[in-house]
């Protein structure tokens, strides 16, 4: 009886530790300094500014791809809307392409055929799929040379999609996703609760965090990106002269060097036209709409290009095939690399391959 | 398994309640068979060495017991000390024994061949084999009555606070208490878990925290100036103080917390203010356990003056090789050896000097006192520390290089800088090394958790945050095993 009571009292007397404990968790949960739980450090405050509404300045020195993935982490709804892609299709905003829904820009600088996949998947990953998914359709997803793909994609994180989700299970991945007994693990780390202390004391003085933009949107000196995914390029950028502009077009056609992405672009690769297929009949099976978007080139370049046509022609099959896609899935299509045929004109663009924001809305219908 | 490791924090509750709630005739199987289990962590296959030696000891001891002559019990024993050692020789010894055998002929020029072994050494395998030499000893001294029941006898050699680093247990302390059943009781649970607390302290932030300053400096010596190699030295007298002094506080604890009193294994070592005093405070299991079975069968001191010098220099030396099969190691206990020496040799002369004096109990004349036997201490530490003996040389040749520029302004901060000790929390350390002296100093002559647990309840429990505290943000939860175990 008197052990038992021994027992009870040295219980209790060990439920006094139980403070420690619980700081100890909560630092290891709200410090976070592997981003477990919330994502990665800067990346996880732009996101935090972003979910607050704000837009960032500073985007371009933030890894793009895990500022998305942290987003997707932390947005606690999933947007109606989420479109992929490159560049080329970051302007578009929720404002022109479906006011009233929520929306995200899930495009990466630079985005490759890695990217176009991995852009759902962290929002899938984290069961926040959209209602629409917009497949931003540039050229050289078709081109399977490496000079179309980006270094800082993924890869990982597609072979995971394509294998688990899509069935291709030759491609096989390593997973640095933290388990959920890893991540229970942390909680409850010493170890990680040390690193959160070091992170936490951490001398900030030289590092370049995100700022929340003050001001016009469309008068920054830098990139600024918005809360809803888009970006807007900065003043000076945005507000070139034509002439400014047809001195970049030259630049960018140079006669000597290959279209951007276009290396010895033959043919369509047939594994990611395999790929895209499975994509978007998975994509549909689970009741998701899906929108083809073909970003046009300035006419400009477009001409160059089919003055060159010898040089990489898989580019003009792209748009055939993405319309015989559409056809054979029943999906709505937008835009054409082909400005021209859009009745786009020279000031439509700010360069070859990205058009002014303001005028997309004369190619993308609002969405219902 | 290691005692600062997550499986550990199950092991031991899992162990414990096990124990209290079985009934007493299985108390003894339950804790023998968790101590093989803790044992088996490591290398399962290793398990049946200690079974190996469990066995033959025992029925040694049977043999012993049972024979009528003296010579047939003399025979019995040298039969259970040669299994024993040849297993320590074969696991430990030989490849350093062919290696030399095969210079020392290549010298001559004779070309030998010594067939090798690629054999893991077993961790723990000189604390249990001398456990169970010591106890063959004792049956056959008529020390101790030989141990009829071999589930107790087994649990003696592998009781899993002390198996592999001790403190090697004597028979006569360890064995009665095996048959004594403890039940829960919290003031002697709650000081037993104080001590591990500590000792928790004493290797997760202390020992290991230094460790990493020691490595550093000991792995390239010639990369670092006098003052570093110093200070390297000085962190390395700490390092495996508080590694084994800190083991040692753990397995005492959790033995007390199961209802077991094992012996007092280091007290205060570096307040010694003798040489002598310092061996019997260091390593108090395996000193006691040399002095029983080595130096006193040698003669001890009975034999004149040159004989007990002889005497101490070979047990010195045999020390030294317990601790490794190195020539580093036989160097440590030939120096220490000599410290002994010439300090039994000094020792009327310091007596007139501290009576004349009135010295004895002068704070002053015994801080000196002990700074220099910390500081000889130290220098032994260097043989025991190196990777190589050419090491150990070149350290202490360099120590004093660069002794003009010690004192200059900013020279301290620079040396301190390159082994990284302000990025690797080396102030915290310095800090707590204090507060670990701060705390032996105090607990005067009583144990540290003893002496907390009868405080005020404020106070215990600032130290109990304390310590929780210190070792939650200061201590290495790496699985960095003990200096010790490689012994």
């Amino acid at each position: 009886m008197k052990s038992l009571k021994d027992l009870l009292k040295l219980s209790a007397k060990l439920l006094l530790f139980v403070p420690i404990f619980a700081f100890m968790v909560y630092c290891n949960y709200r410090i976070d300094p592997s981003g477990l739980f919330f994502g990665a450090g800067f990346e996880r405050i732009a996101s935090e500014y972003m979910l607050e509404g704000h837009a960032i300045k500073g985007y371009e020195r933030l890894d793009g791809r895990k500022l998305n993935e942290v987003y997707a982490k932390n947005v606690p709804y999933a947007p109606q809307v989420l479109i992929n892609g490159s560049s080329r299709s970051m302007t578009i905003t929720g404002d022109i392409l479906c006011p009233g829904k929520t929306f995200y820009n899930a495009g990466n600088v630079g985005g490759d055929r890695y990217d176009f996949f991995t852009a759902y998947y962290i929002f899938a990953k984290e069961n926040k799929e959209p209602e629409i998914m917009v497949l931003s359709m540039d050229a050289w997803l078709f081109n399977a040379h490496e000079e179309a793909i980006d270094e800082r994609s993924d890869k990982q994180l597609y072979y995971q999609f394509i294998n688990e989700e899509l069935g291709f299970t030759e491609y096989t991945y390593t997973s640095d996703d933290a388990s959920d007994h890893e991540k229970y693990k942390a909680l409850v780390s010493p170890s990680y609760f040390q690193a959160a202390i070091k992170y936490y004391l951490r001398d900030t003085s030289g590092e370049v965090m995100p700022e929340i933009v003050n001001g016009d949107l469309y008068n920054q000196y830098e990139v600024v990106k918005c809360a809803d995914g888009s970006i807007v390029y900065d003043a000076a950028y945005a507000n070139r002269t034509n002439d400014e502009i047809s001195s970049s077009l030259i630049v960018e056609t140079y006669a000597g060097v290959p279209l951007m992405n276009m290396d010895e672009f033959d043919s369509l690769d047939p594994v990611f036209m395999e790929q895209l297929e499975a994509f978007i009949e998975y994509l549909q099976n689970k009741g998701i709409r899906v929108i083809l978007y073909l970003p046009p080139y300035h006419e400009y370049w477009y001409s160059i290009a089919q003055s060159r046509a010898n040089e990489h022609a898989g580019f003009f099959e792209v748009e055939n095939y993405c319309r015989s896609i559409a056809e054979k899935y029943g999906l709505e299509i937008y835009g054409s690399y082909d400005a021209k045929s859009l009745g786009l004109v020279f000031e439509d663009f700010l360069d070859s391959y990205h058009m002014n924001p303001k005028s997309l809305h004369k190619i993308i219908p609002v969405l219902e | 398994m290691l005692f600062n490791s997550l499986e550990f924090l199950i092991f031991f509750p899992v162990v414990t309640l096990g124990y209290f709630v079985i009934p007493k005739k299985l108390k003894n199987f339950w804790l023998l068979v968790t101590s093989y289990y803790f044992y088996m962590c490591w290398q399962p296959a290793y398990a049946l060495l200690i079974l190996f030696s469990t066995i033959t000891t025992f029925l040694c001891s049977v043999a012993i017991d049972k024979a009528k002559l003296k010579a047939a019990k003399k025979t019995c024993l040298t039969v259970s000390i040669c299994i024993n050692l040849a297993i320590l020789f074969l696991f430990k010894y030989y490849g350093f024994f062919s290696e030399n055998v095969v210079n020392l002929f290549g010298k001559i020029g004779i070309e030998v061949n010594m067939p090798v072994f690629d054999l893991l050494l077993p961790v723990g395998i000189s604390f249990y084999t001398f456990q169970a030499l010591g106890y063959a000893i004792d049956v056959y001294r008529g020390d101790v009555e030989r141990e009829k029941s071999f589930i107790t006898y087994a649990l003696f050699v592998s009781f899993f606070p002390q198996l592999v680093a001790g403190p090697i247990e004597r028979s006569k302390n360890l064995l009665p208490q095996f048959k004594q059943y403890s039940k829960f009781d919290y003031a002697r649970v709650r000081e037993g878990l104080v001590l591990m607390a500590w000792g928790f302290f004493k290797k997760m932030v202390i020992a290991d925290g230094v460790a990493s300053f020691v490595t550093l400096v000991y792995n390239t010596p010639s990369n670092y100036g006098g003052l570093q190699l110093v200070i390297a030295t000085i962190l390395f007298a700490f390092q495996v103080y508080c590694d084994f002094g800190g083991y040692s506080d753990i397995a005492i604890g959790c033995a007390k917390v199961l209802g077991f009193k094992l012996m007092r294994n280091f007290n205060k070592p570096y307040f010694s203010t003798t040489l002598q005093g310092y061996w019997r405070r260091w390593h108090v299991s395996l000193s006691s356990w040399f002095s029983d079975y080595v130096y006193i069968p040698l003669g001890g001191s009975r034999k004149g003056t040159v004989r007990t010098y002889i005497n101490l220099l070979i047990t010195f030396l045999v020390s030294g090789l317990w601790h490794g099969a190195n020539w580093t190691f036989v160097f440590w206990g030939l120096i220490n050896g000599i410290y002994v020496c010439v300090s039994r040799a000094m020792r009327p002369a310091r007596t007139r000097f501290i009576e004349k004096h009135k010295l004895q109990n002068n704070i002053l004349y015994n801080s000196f006192s002990a700074l220099v036997v910390f500081l000889l201490i130290c220098f032994g530490y260097i043989f025991f520390r190196a990777n190589t003996f050419s090491d150990a040389m070149y350290i202490t040749t360099h120590l004093f290089s660069d002794f003009g520029s010690w004192f200059g302004s900013g020279y301290l901060t620079a040396q301190l800088t390159g082994i990284t000790f302000f990025t690797k929390n080396g102030v915290a350390l310095v800090c707590s090394i204090v507060f670990m002296l701060a705390a032996e100093l105090w607990e005067g002559k009583d144990e540290l958790s003893a002496k907390i647990c009868r405080q005020k309840a404020p106070i215990r429990w600032v130290f109990y945050y304390a310590i929780v505290l210190l070792v939650l943000f200061y201590g290495n939860f790496g699985k960095s095993p003990f200096v010790y175990f490689d012994f």
